[in-house]
């Protein structure tokens, strides 16, 4: 089994993936976010890589799956960065200090309502569960499409973090429909950012704002 | 054989979406009608030898929730492709170069998910094509590329993705807590999870249904979760708009469904509290919309609020009476709903501001169409002989059985509330004055056979429904799918 050996590495991973997560709420550029979350699905990635000797085969996947997310959608979403300059920051509604302490609440307040599941440790809980947060504050608090892109992708990288922390790891169709799910949503999504930019002249998404009763 | 038959429809729907793109410009409307034949006969068959099987008792094929599903994606699927060229003749194209090609790959992929969805015998499998999907409906959502259908792909997109996430968890969580019994994909199979789920803790069986619930939640549309519904239907083409609001959300709702059927610990007949609140709030939601005077299809999409509220109620009764209702409202809605959205092709060409305001003069704008108007919102407020008269009697009785009586009463005063809303809107709709003149020349007859073929199809599932309720088998079968 994974084992003791792995543990320090899976509690390394989870506080690092978290504190990244929390610099992404909290940071003002695309680019930056862009290379912490590139971080922390290799960091994800290469705890999948370590445990794979202890665990099944569907390691194997994840880490892969894990990698090309690293690799590619860094890749295309810096590549987006290039092609979509704003010309003035897209600005978030709330002071990056405002949205920070609003989501930690959130947090609490959701890990306060998980019972502990018997399958996770406390640590690998709790940190899915923050991660889980940080996406969804990124998507709800941030206006830029790229960001609220990468919120569902952040989202994502928590799952893979408590499947990667579960003895079994996730079996392999899922992990394969899962990376599918996360292609065709990015590929989408960056399809769509690219004709917002150049139907509206912004990727900020407050200028969507036609639709409304 | 039953079962390759079955598999068959959504495999010769993604062959459709793989080879009509290929021929040429002229021949494409002619090569999609050819395919979505095929595919429609070839799911009727499933579903003829499935009812076979189901009646004499033989093993294989689709069990009765797979035959309902199946056989609603293949009607609306069918009468939905088999308007998409009268859309692309007329509609714009703003997103994609050569927007027909992507139009029927998108639409051929996103029917054969439709038709895979209700076989699924595995949890994470119904999840992966609900997923999947959700990217192919954001494009077919925006495919004309103004700034508005670029606003409603987006937010469906977004919040539904993070919903279909949400759902993930929830299932990691199912998976990690039950796979020392099954440590495979077998895991999540429907079967297993029947009897595995039984080792849960309550506690842990409660965040499994709240993780799955909520995410489709979202998927589906139910307040407070419904932010993008009337936009992304409104918004999408007609026939998109119909296969979004009449199969895909009543299928999202079966995956639940089934969930419910193979995780949940209460005692039989205990109300599934998370099912009526997301239903009696989806109701509650959506009826000041059905009186405010909106566009046509801003309307129908309320109205896919309201009916998605309803069934949620009704599975939520956990009532023998109640969940033969629901399969008489997924059949009758999907029938009714889809009527709607295909006749705004011909009185939208017509009366090009009524994509922006409330409709008026329909009946004289184009007659074919008004009436298949009337029909669609009649049956969709209720209006006996609809069928969704008898369903929401059924569901309304089935919460009396289960002793929910404050529930029924609440939901029995907002469907009223609904009802006159929903008469009211499609009165002034089809008989009020005029704002403008009509534009282009008066609709061609050839619409008629819209009206005249749903409203056969709503009587004849009237006549269906009474014979089969009535089989002395079915109350059985009822209680098996409670």
């Amino acid at each position: 089994m994974a084992g003791t050996s792995a543990l320090p590495l899976m509690q390394f991973t989870q506080a690092t993936v978290v504190a990244l997560g929390l610099l992404m709420l909290v940071s003002r550029r695309r680019s930056v976010c862009i290379v912490l979350m590139a971080v922390q699905s290799a960091a994800v990635g290469i705890t999948a890589l370590a445990v794979i000797p202890a665990r099944s085969s569907a390691f194997v996947t994840a880490a892969i799956v894990l990698a090309v997310k690293a690799v590619g959608i860094t890749f295309f979403l810096a590549l987006a960065v290039r092609r979509t300059r704003e010309r003035s920051r897209v600005r978030a509604d709330l002071d990056p200090l405002v949205r920070l302490a609003a989501t930690l609440v959130g947090i609490v307040v959701i890990e306060l309502l998980v019972p502990p599941l018997p399958f996770l440790s406390s640590g690998a809980q709790q940190a899915t569960l923050a991660l889980f947060g940080f996406g969804i504050a990124l998507v709800i608090t941030r206006h830029a499409t790229l960001l609220q892109l990468m919120g569902i992708l952040v989202c994502e990288n928590a799952v893979a973090l408590a499947a990667v922390s579960t003895p079994g790891g996730m079996p392999v169709v899922i992990e394969l429909g899962a990376a599918a799910d996360v292609i065709v949503f990015f590929a989408v999504g960056l399809a769509f950012h690219h004709r917002i930019f150049t139907v509206l002249g912004s990727g900020d998404s407050t200028v969507l704002r036609e639709l409304h009763d | 054989m039953t079962e390759l038959t079955a598999l068959a429809a959504p495999l010769s729907a993604v062959l459709a979406a793989a080879v009509i793109p290929l021929f040429p410009t002229a021949w494409l409307a002619a090569a999609n009608r050819v395919a979505a034949v095929v595919v429609a006969l070839i799911s009727a068959s499933a579903v003829a030898a499935s009812v076979i099987a189901l009646v004499y008792a033989q093993p294989g094929g689709l069990d009765v929730l797979g035959v309902v599903f199946v056989a609603v994606s293949a009607t609306i699927g069918l009468s939905s492709a088999m308007l998409s060229p009268s859309y692309l003749r007329h509609g714009a194209a703003g997103f994609f170069g050569d927007g027909p090609r992507w139009y029927y790959f998108a639409f051929f992929l996103f029917w054969a998910a439709l038709l895979a969805i209700p076989q699924a015998g595995n949890l994470g499998i119904a999840w992966v094509l609900v997923a999947v999907s959700t990217g192919l409906t954001c494009l077919l959502v925006a495919y004309s590329g103004t700034s508005r259908a670029l606003e409603a792909g987006w937010k469906y997109l977004i919040l539904t993705t993070l919903g279909v996430v949400v759902a993930l968890l929830g299932i990691l969580i199912l998976f990690g807590s039950t796979a020392h019994v099954e440590e495979s994909l077998a895991a999540l199979d429907w079967s297993v999870l029947n009897s595995s789920a039984a080792t849960m803790t309550k506690q842990t069986t409660a965040v499994v249904l709240i993780f799955i619930t909520v995410g489709f939640a979202a998927k589906i549309g139910w307040a407070p979760l419904q932010h993008w519904l009337p936009d992304a239907h409104s918004e999408a083409p007609a026939p998109v708009s119909a296969m979004l609001s009449a199969v895909l959300l009543p299928t999202a709702i079966l995956v639940l469904w089934r969930l419910d059927l193979a995780v949940s610990d209460g005692p039989p007949g205990s109300p599934r509290w998370l099912l009526l609140g997301f239903g009696l709030l989806s109701l509650a939601v959506a009826v000041p919309f059905l009186w405010a005077p909106l566009p046509v299809k801003r309307l129908l999409a309320y109205s896919s609020l309201e009916h998605m509220g309803i069934i949620a109620i009704g599975l939520g009764f956990a009532d023998p009476i109640a969940t033969s209702g629901v399969l008489l409202h997924v059949v009758g809605h999907a029938l009714a709903k889809a009527l709607g959205f295909q006749v705004t092709l011909p009185l939208l060409r017509r009366q090009p501001a009524a994509a922006r305001l409330p409709l008026r003069a329909g009946a004289a704008t184009s007659p074919s169409a008004a009436t298949g108007l009337g029909i669609s919102l009649g049956a969709l407020a209720g209006l006996p002989p609809s069928p969704l008269f008898i369903s929401e009697l059924l569901i309304l009785a089935g919460g009396v059985a289960a002793g929910q009586v404050v529930v029924v009463a609440v939901a029995a005063l907002l469907l009223a509330l609904a009802f006159v809303g929903l008469v009211r809107q499609g009165l002034e709709a089809l008989f009020a004055n005029a704002r403008h003149k009509p534009v282009g020349p008066p609709t061609s007859t050839s619409w008629w056979w819209l009206p005249a073929v749903f409203g056969a199809l709503m009587i004849g599932l009237d006549l269906l429904a009474w014979f089969v309720f009535s089989q002395p088998g079915w109350a059985s079968l009822a209680e098996a799918l409670t």
